[in-house]
């Protein structure tokens, strides 16, 4: 019974984190904007007397709190309110799913690949492509990809003006959308800026630890089968390395976004700011936020559930 | 009759090329609505779209569009327009003197909080006589009203009231009577518009257009090369070597009416001194700061040379250093190890500079080494729109600006020299100006507005208010591929129709 009213406990603090980070979040984002130089209304308006009437149509002249608490609500509801300038008068929610839609698979699928490259091949401890991909990982993201599509379009273009071949559906990046943008994507992504080289540092250490415990020596000298062992004890480290890379995939979004010509998220975040398109800011990051806090979350359970001594604890 | 039915339609009829016209822009526009319009890509879009009821022919003079004929009343009062009967809406309903009402009354209404309702400021009210007849009354006498008749007409059975709203579903689905209309808004934010068949003068001649966002500006070119793009609105200095040895690409170059200068916040020390704002323009070497950036003509006033209003008489200023020192030694400045300081405080200042203007990079990092020589510390920020917007022009915080103001043919400098323009945030004040200008915008005689302008262009070369730069020669990029191209130096595609695919 004590056990069980513990796991409540713990279970509660977890999901107190989460709700804390998103309401932290919310009013940091508040603050920020409402610091940051020039609104919406100055791109618009010109005129004083235009700008005014923007500003009290666009809730401009709102306390922080307030807007704090309003921003809050759409997490619940789903409402941010409409685009400003970046798209005006569409319900930021669509937009939210648009973005969310193509930016989506880019994220799990640069964090699906990060994890199954990482640490496959420090559990098979291939050294030597370790090796090779730990040194592209040091180039940062936006090198990756911008040297990519800049190497495929030199080369298909001296083809096509040689006559070796007629342009490919993909022709020229990154302005047409097709899957090798989206591969490309990904890859630049699950590698680039140490994503790599660090899952598979993390990855090895976790492995090296689980490999000189006593229950896998005990195992041993069981001759129990040592595979599924040390799979199921990596699956929690291997979470929680998930977990701690996914908001650099969601900041990663923005730079590959933007460097790719997808329109995701990210890109929508960036134009969002330029364009100083406040609730679709605010809807965006907040989306960010409880991705991130929301894997963090996952992890945490996932341990709670799976981990018989943290059971314990709590 | 059947041969004679043939020939004639053979003779009449236009057909649109099957190929696409791709064209790029940095930022796709957020709001397809003429009264809404903040930005060049949306101003190029209106054209494609929208009619006026009048525009400008290739020798840039007002000619009618959607105007059949017009009267003039003896006074300048009132203007009396007869629509042509032949242009439908893009929805196949006709356009009638109803939808030209609502369009001005819809600019004018509070509740629409258009950006473009300063364009109709001078009309009284709009009456409409029958399906066609409109006559328009002004607020004060008008000599050449057709001049700011341009603005796009819109169709008032799109709207339920004459309030329109930013956010009206017009904004992703226009109705209008352009050569274009508008197909799709696609999630790659590119737009794809397809020729009007019942379009003013027949159908287009390149049956679609698609605007692609390409927000890096160096990468349009190369898609250019590629031939993934077909037309580039404007081609970076950079580029032009390239470009220009590229056979499948022809540059169009193009007079536009947009000049660079360097502004002085003079409700600030020391730029309320008209001698330090003259010593500082001694100390810049113009054609020194231009060679990097590209070619172009330098300036002494506030027009560019091929303009009536420009006075050939006024000489740009020349680099003379010895003439700054005695302007700044009267203002008070004294010269210690090199540097310039008044009581003590050296003169130093903040040059702002906005951060989308082409090459400004440079011209900053010469500007600063040029003044620094001439004894001047000057740091240097770069502003994004919004700041700029709210900084510079809301807020006037600023000590030196480097920016560029470009003009529609009308000239209108009003606004960015009189001591009450809305654009006149450097806080210049010279009643004898502010004479001339009211005199050019209320005059009726040709003669007498050049005259008056060309005399503010004199005075505000004494004045500097600005440091006057240069007008870039500006080039727009198109394949080969597409014939009888004429651009519009403002609006771009105002004479698309006309264009077509060759071989």
């Amino acid at each position: 019974m004590k056990s069980r009213s513990g796991l409540l406990w713990a279970l509660l603090r977890h999901l107190g984190s989460f709700v804390l980070t998103l309401v932290g979040c919310a009013l940091l984002l508040q603050i920020l904007l409402a610091l940051a130089p020039g609104d919406a209304a100055d791109l618009v308006a010109d005129d004083p007397l235009l700008r005014a009437a923007l500003i009290e149509q666009w809730h401009l002249d709102q306390p922080v709190w307030r807007r704090t608490l309003e921003s809050l609500a759409g997490l619940f509801t789903g409402q941010f309110g409409e685009s400003l300038t970046f798209r005006p008068g569409t319900p930021v929610s669509e937009l939210l799913l648009r973005g969310a839609a193509s930016s989506g698979p880019l994220f799990l699928g640069a964090l699906l690949l990060s994890l199954v490259a990482g640490a496959g091949m420090a559990w098979l401890k291939w050294e030597r492509g370790a090796r090779l991909l730990s040194l592209l990982s040091i180039a940062p993201v936006f090198l990756i990809a911008a040297s990519a599509v800049n190497a495929l379009n030199q080369l298909t273009f001296a083809g096509l003006q040689a006559g070796w071949w007629s342009a490919p559906g993909w022709f020229a990046l990154p302005i047409n959308d097709h899957p090798l943008k989206t591969a490309l994507a990904i890859f630049a992504l699950a590698i680039g800026s140490s994503a790599f080289s660090e899952i598979h540092q993390a990855s090895n250490e976790s492995l090296q630890a689980i490999r000189n415990s006593a229950y896998v020596d005990a195992a041993i000298a069981r001759g129990a089968p040592l595979s599924s062992l040390i799979l199921r004890n990596f699956l929690l480290p291997l979470s929680a390395i998930g977990a701690r890379r996914a908001a650099f995939f969601v900041g990663g979004l923005v730079v590959i976004e933007k460097v790719l010509h997808v329109q995701g998220a990210g890109a929508m975040l960036w134009q969002a700011c330029r364009l100083r398109d406040w609730p679709l800011v605010i809807g965006l990051s907040l989306l960010a936020a409880f991705v991130v806090a929301g894997a963090r979350l996952l992890a945490d359970m996932s341990r709670l559930a799976l981990d018989p001594r943290l059971r314990g604890q709590a | 009759m059947f041969p004679t039915l043939s020939l004639a339609t053979l003779l009449t009829a236009s057909t649109a090329d099957a190929a696409s016209f791709r064209y790029a822009e940095d930022q796709a526009p957020g709001i397809v609505n003429p009264l809404f319009s903040t930005t060049m890509s949306e101003a190029r879009v209106n054209e494609l779209l929208f009619d006026g009821l009048y525009s400008d022919n290739q020798e840039l003079a007002t000619v009618p569009e959607l105007v059949q004929s017009d009267e003039l009343s003896e006074d300048g009062m009132s203007l009396t327009m007869r629509l042509r009967s032949d242009v439908p809406w893009h929805d196949g309903r006709p356009l009638k003197a109803e939808d030209v009402a609502f369009t001005i009354q819809a600019m004018k209404d509070p509740g629409t909080l258009s950006t473009e309702a300063g364009r109709v400021s001078f009309i009284e009210r709009v009456e409409t006589q029958g399906e066609s007849l409109v006559v328009l009354h002004f607020t004060e006498p008008q000599a050449r009203p057709q001049d700011k008749l341009t603005f796009k007409i819109l169709p008032s059975h799109a709207f339920s009231g004459s309030t329109v709203t930013r956010s009206d579903s017009f904004r992703s689905r226009p109705l209008g009577t352009g050569p274009y209309k508008l197909v799709s808004y696609n999630d790659d934010n590119s737009i794809t518009f397809q020729a009007n068949s019942e379009g003013l003068g027949g159908q287009a001649r390149i049956g679609e257009v698609v605007m692609r966002e390409v927000s890096d500006k160096s990468y349009q070119a190369k898609l250019l090369l590629y031939e993934s793009l077909e037309g580039l609105v404007r081609v970076l200095p950079r580029d032009l070597a390239v470009l220009q040895n590229n056979r499948k690409i022809e540059l169009y170059p193009y007079q536009t009416n947009s000049w660079w200068y360097v502004g002085f916040n003079q409700a600030r020390a020391p730029f309320d001194d008209v001698r330090v704002r003259q010593a500082m323009s001694y100390l810049v070497d113009v054609d020194a700061l231009l060679a990097p950036v590209g070619t172009g003509e330098i300036l002494s006033g506030p027009f560019v040379r091929s303009s009536p209003f420009y006075n050939h008489k006024v000489n740009p200023r020349s680099y003379d250093d010895a003439r700054a020192a005695t302007l700044l030694e009267e203002a008070g400045f004294v010269r210690e190890g090199g540097m310039w300081s008044r009581d003590g405080e050296p003169l130093t200042m903040t040059l702002s500079a906005h951060r989308t203007l082409e090459s400004a990079q440079e011209v900053v990092i010469n500007l600063q080494s040029q003044l620094r020589t001439g004894g001047v510390t000057v740091e240097v920020e770069f502003l994004d729109e919004a700041e700029w917007k709210a900084r510079i022009w809301r807020q006037r915080d600023f000590d030196l600006v480097l920016s560029q103001w470009s003009f529609d043919r009308n000239e209108d400098i009003r606004e960015q020299l009189h001591s009450e323009g809305a654009r006149n945030f450097g806080s210049y004040a010279n009643p004898e100006v502010d004479a001339l200008l009211d005199e050019a915008r209320s005059t009726r005689d040709p003669q007498a507005k050049k005259a008056a302008l060309r005399a503010v262009h004199a005075l505000a070369s004494q004045d500097s208010p600005m440091i006057f730069l240069w007008t870039l020669d500006s080039y727009s990029a198109i394949s080969t591929r597409v014939d009888d191209v004429v651009i519009h130096p403002f609006y771009f595609f105002t004479w698309v129709r006309q264009w077509h695919m060759g071989s």
